[in-house]
């Protein structure tokens, strides 16, 4: 790809995201008893290939995820995943169990799907406010597989917007993975929507 | 779609089985299926154009308030939950509306209806998941039942091994007591009657301990915490070793023990070697039980699996009262005998087999029996061990004149021919019952470098015997070399009497019974060879030393026992006395090191006997103290030999980590501890 993000676009993404994530936290905080910090700590765009090895998940390895489609001025799918550990944890804390549990039964999925749903629309609402963006978002869905399974519909020749989300809870430190997944026509809509919004502050800011 | 009108559609959307709300841009509502109504008792007539936050006053500043509102403002879908959201709005089972303790537990989906033609409206729909969650708290409650449970049975399973080892240890204090006061009243003025029964008590009194054994492994097998080690080891030394230390008992009922070792090719292996110990060693005392005449035969047999792996077949068979076909089956299993009758005959716990198999099975094997009422039994057990990196050379063949075997039991014989063979002899072999005649003819052609005798053949063949081979002898520079197999016990005075004349001449030696590969090898090289006949000498007299001990000059050294329970001081000094050591005694490891440091500067102890479990300072710390306090600097390598109880595995290792250099587990066994001390004395 030729037109990368340069570091101050990103830079202004990564800030923008932070804001729309401070919000999923409120409302996190407003559904359960403890209290959440989300922060954005990383921001990447980078082919589905590598964001696949970002994640740090062994192939075999159990991952949880929360998945929305979404379709507009550009489309594809965006996922927020978890090791399955660190998901029955998220879930766990969050609902103030005390046992450890083994396995998400069927409504704790949907517990985790709620949570997913939040963080992710938290995302789509920052790119729809701050990027002028018009795109449509489907229902969350829960997803548990291997590496290989949960990017079942997306392509090595995908691009990535990447995300790291950090749960900071009292107790406990948690890490989620956020890829909104594009393809490279969406993703050139994506970044030039970028540009515009960067543009578009810069230019109030010197004038 | 164009087919369906507007009157199908609102029916079918009244017809399902899930609520539907719709509401406008401004939050009122717009529609409420039948569902809400039937589960909410309001009717869509009279609510229709109200804000959602005056039909259901908790829609205020609920969750659901705020996903409506991302629906309506940005389009974004969201899912609420159960977990976090269980009834977030006012919603009951039919015929109970109004009533808390019927609320459904809801799951909603808020979505944006986007149709171009109208402004935006937001959907709400409503599952009911309250089986659901009802069925997953049941399901919790049982997890958390099953998980108690278990914990119990855990803890309980924990006290049990412990209460074993416990109790293992306190049962052995006693009957140590009991053991070694029936040795020290053995050795007093008893008239007959007393010392019968005196003999009695101590049969008793092993059995008791046999069993706590058995009983004791039996629980580790049972609680899985028994470890089979992985040790290199000589398999035939093994075997030999365990066979000979049964054979007396044996011999004793004049039953011949016959060991096989000729399939045995891997000798260096790695694996339990006590625990191939304890399985052989309980088979034979199982047969040597059951067999009143005849014989009993072990075939060892390895073969390899890969380069790491050999299986190891034996198979002990006896000529004894046998086991009813039908029986065999539930023969390993536990508390299991042939009959009643048959403990109250025999004896035992009917744990052994059950042992012998879980041991076999824990070392990658099994065990098979096949028997006939009235004609034997024979035992197969195979296990699987890994070969060890050590080689062991083969044993050198022999290529002197030809062997002749003379043997009253013909199995014997020939596995001692086939034996021989194997080492590149010729030999003839000759039964000493049936072939006697041709017997003094072949021995007068004297042509044979060594006769292998059987000293159990009849007193009077046995002395013909000698004579013809005197005469024989005469003409020849070299006399004929003579290996007589003795038993270990059970001869006749007037054998004995013979035997040892016989003994006395230069051209015989001796080979105790049962016959092991490698001390067969070993007597007919020292035959072969003849200058080391003379250690030989002093060995064969030893045969009928008693094997009482006799007072030395043990007097001067000095001794210190440690010891805090005064049935068992008394039982060690006794014994101590009975080998002419005298012992100063500690009540507990603080007694002990107050008399070390006196002693130390003038005639300090030269070895510590020290008990294990005392009050106020134990074995451990009492040898910790002794080897590295500066107090006792003169002493701190006296040599310190621990008796314990304590049989459980590390109990050993627990001993020598503390510094101390050997092991004696009680009950003491008096000949052990003779060893012991004059082995750590010598040091």
């Amino acid at each position: 790809m030729q037109d990368n993000l340069t570091p101050l676009e990103i830079d202004a993404l990564t800030e923008i995201f932070n804001i729309g994530i401070g919000r999923a936290a409120n409302s996190l905080n407003q559904m359960v008893s403890q209290t959440v910090d989300l922060t954005i700590p990383e921001i990447e765009i980078l082919p589905n290939k590598e964001a696949k090895q970002k994640l740090d998940f062994d192939s075999e390895m159990e991952i949880s995820a929360v998945t929305q489609r979404f379709s507009g001025d550009f489309q594809g799918q965006a996922l927020l995943m978890f090791s399955k550990e660190n998901g029955l944890q998220l879930v766990s804390l969050l609902l103030g169990n005390k046992i450890p549990i083994e396995d998400l039964s069927e409504l704790e999925q949907d517990s985790l799907v709620e949570i997913g749903n939040v963080i992710l629309n938290a995302c789509f609402g920052t790119v729809i406010n701050f990027l002028q963006s018009s795109i449509s978002i489907e229902m969350p869905e829960f997803i548990q597989g291997n590496v290989n399974k949960i990017f079942t519909y997306s392509s090595d020749n995908d691009w990535s917007l990447y995300i790291k989300v950090k749960f900071s809870l009292p107790s406990e430190q948690i890490a989620g993975h956020i890829s909104f997944i594009m393809d490279i026509t969406s993703l050139e809509v994506f970044q030039e929507s970028v540009r515009k919004f960067v543009f578009g502050i810069t230019n109030k800011a010197s004038g | 779609m164009a087919n369906l009108s507007n009157d199908i559609l609102y029916a079918a959307l009244n017809e399902l089985s899930v609520g539907i709300i719709i509401i406008d841009e401004q939050q009122q509502l717009v529609f409420f299926n039948q569902w809400l109504s039937d589960h909410s008792g309001l009717y869509l007539m009279q609510q229709e154009g109200k804000p959602l936050g005056i039909v259901f006053p908790q829609y205020l500043s609920s969750r659901l308030s705020s996903a409506c509102e991302s629906a309506l403002s940005l389009g974004l879908p969201s899912r609420l939950s159960n977990t976090f959201n269980p009834t977030p709005l006012p919603l009951y089972q039919k015929n109970y509306l109004g009533d808390e303790k019927h609320l459904i537990q809801q799951q909603l989906s808020v979505k944006k209806i986007a149709i171009d033609s109208t402004t935006p409206l937001c959907q709400i729909v409503i599952d009911n998941v309250t089986h659901m969650v009802k069925k997953e708290q049941t399901l919790l409650k049982l997890a958390d039942e099953n998980k108690s449970q278990r914990q119990k049975a855990e803890i309980a399973n924990k006290s049990k091994s412990q209460f074993l080892a416990n109790m293992s240890h306190e049962i052995r204090t006693p009957i140590n007591g009991v053991l070694g006061m029936l040795t020290l009243l053995s050795d007093t003025q008893l008239s007959k009657t007393q010392q019968h029964f005196s003999k009695l008590a101590t049969v008793s009194a092993e059995t008791l301990l046999h069993l706590i054994n058995d009983i004791l492994d039996f629980s580790k097998i049972e609680a899985g915490k028994l470890d089979i080690e992985s040790v290199a080891f000589n398999l035939a030394d093994c075997i030999d070793e365990t066979v000979q230390t049964m054979a007396i008992k044996a011999q004793m009922k004049d039953i011949e023990v016959i060991v096989d070792n000729t399939a045995l090719i891997e000798e260096s292996v790695i694996g339990d070697p006590s625990r191939l110990k304890q399985i052989i060693s309980n088979l034979l005392s199982n047969a040597i039980k059951f067999t009143d005449k005849g014989e009993i035969n072990i075939k060892v047999k390895t073969t390899g699996i890969d380069t790491t792996q050999l299986k190891l077949v034996v198979n002990v068979s006896d000529t004894g009262i046998g086991i009813p076909t039908q029986k065999c089956a539930d023969l390993f299993d536990a508390f299991t005998q042939v009959d009643a009758s048959t403990t109250r005959e025999y004896g035992g716990t009917g744990l052994g087999l059950t042992i012998v198999r879980q041991l076999c099975q824990l070392m990658g094997g099994d065990i098979e029996v096949k028997s006939k009422q009235g004609l034997g039994s024979q035992f197969i057990f195979h296990l699987i061990l890994d070969k060890g990196e050590h080689i062991i050379p083969p044993l050198k063949t022999f290529n002197e004149k030809p062997v002749l075997v003379v043997d009253s039991n013909l199995n014997s014989g020939e596995m001692l021919s086939a034996q021989l063979r194997l080492w590149g002899l010729d030999v003839e072999l000759c039964n000493a019952k049936s072939e006697m005649k041709s017997l003094y003819n072949k021995i007068e052609k004297n042509n044979f470098s060594v006769l292998l005798i059987d000293a159990t053949i009849d007193t009077f063949l046995l002395d013909n015997l000698f004579t013809s081979l005197a005469n024989a002898n005469k003409s020849q520079l070299n006399k004929t070399q003579i290996i007589l197999l003795t038993t270990m016990d059970n001869d006749s005075a007037k054998k004995r009497t013979l035997l040892t004349s016989l003994m006395t001449k230069e051209n015989v030696h001796t080979l105790t019974k049962p016959i092991v590969t490698k001390s067969l090898h070993k007597e007919l090289s020292l035959t072969y060879s003849s200058e080391s006949r003379l250690p030989e000498r002093i060995n064969t007299t030893k045969l009928f030393e008693s094997q009482i001990l006799v007072e030395s000059d043990n007097e001067q050294v000095k001794i210190l026992l440690v010891e805090d329970n005064r049935i068992n001081q008394e039982v060690a000094l006794g014994l101590l006395r009975k080998m002419g050591y005298r012992a100063d005694v500690a009540k507990n490891g603080i007694h002990a090191l107050e008399l070390l440091q006196q002693r130390q500067l003038s005639t300090p102890y030269q070895l510590v006997l020290m008990d294990c479990q005392m009050p106020e300072m134990d074995g451990y710390q009492t040898t910790i103290a002794i080897r590295s306090d500066d107090k006792y600097q003169l002493s701190s390598q006296v040599n310190i030999i621990a008796m314990t109880a304590n049989t459980m595995k590390g109990d050993q290792e627990k001993c020598l980590a503390a510094g101390m250099n050997d092991y004696l587990a009680k009950p003491i066994n008096p000949s052990l501890l003779a060893e012991k001390i004059s082995f750590w004395l010598a040091n």
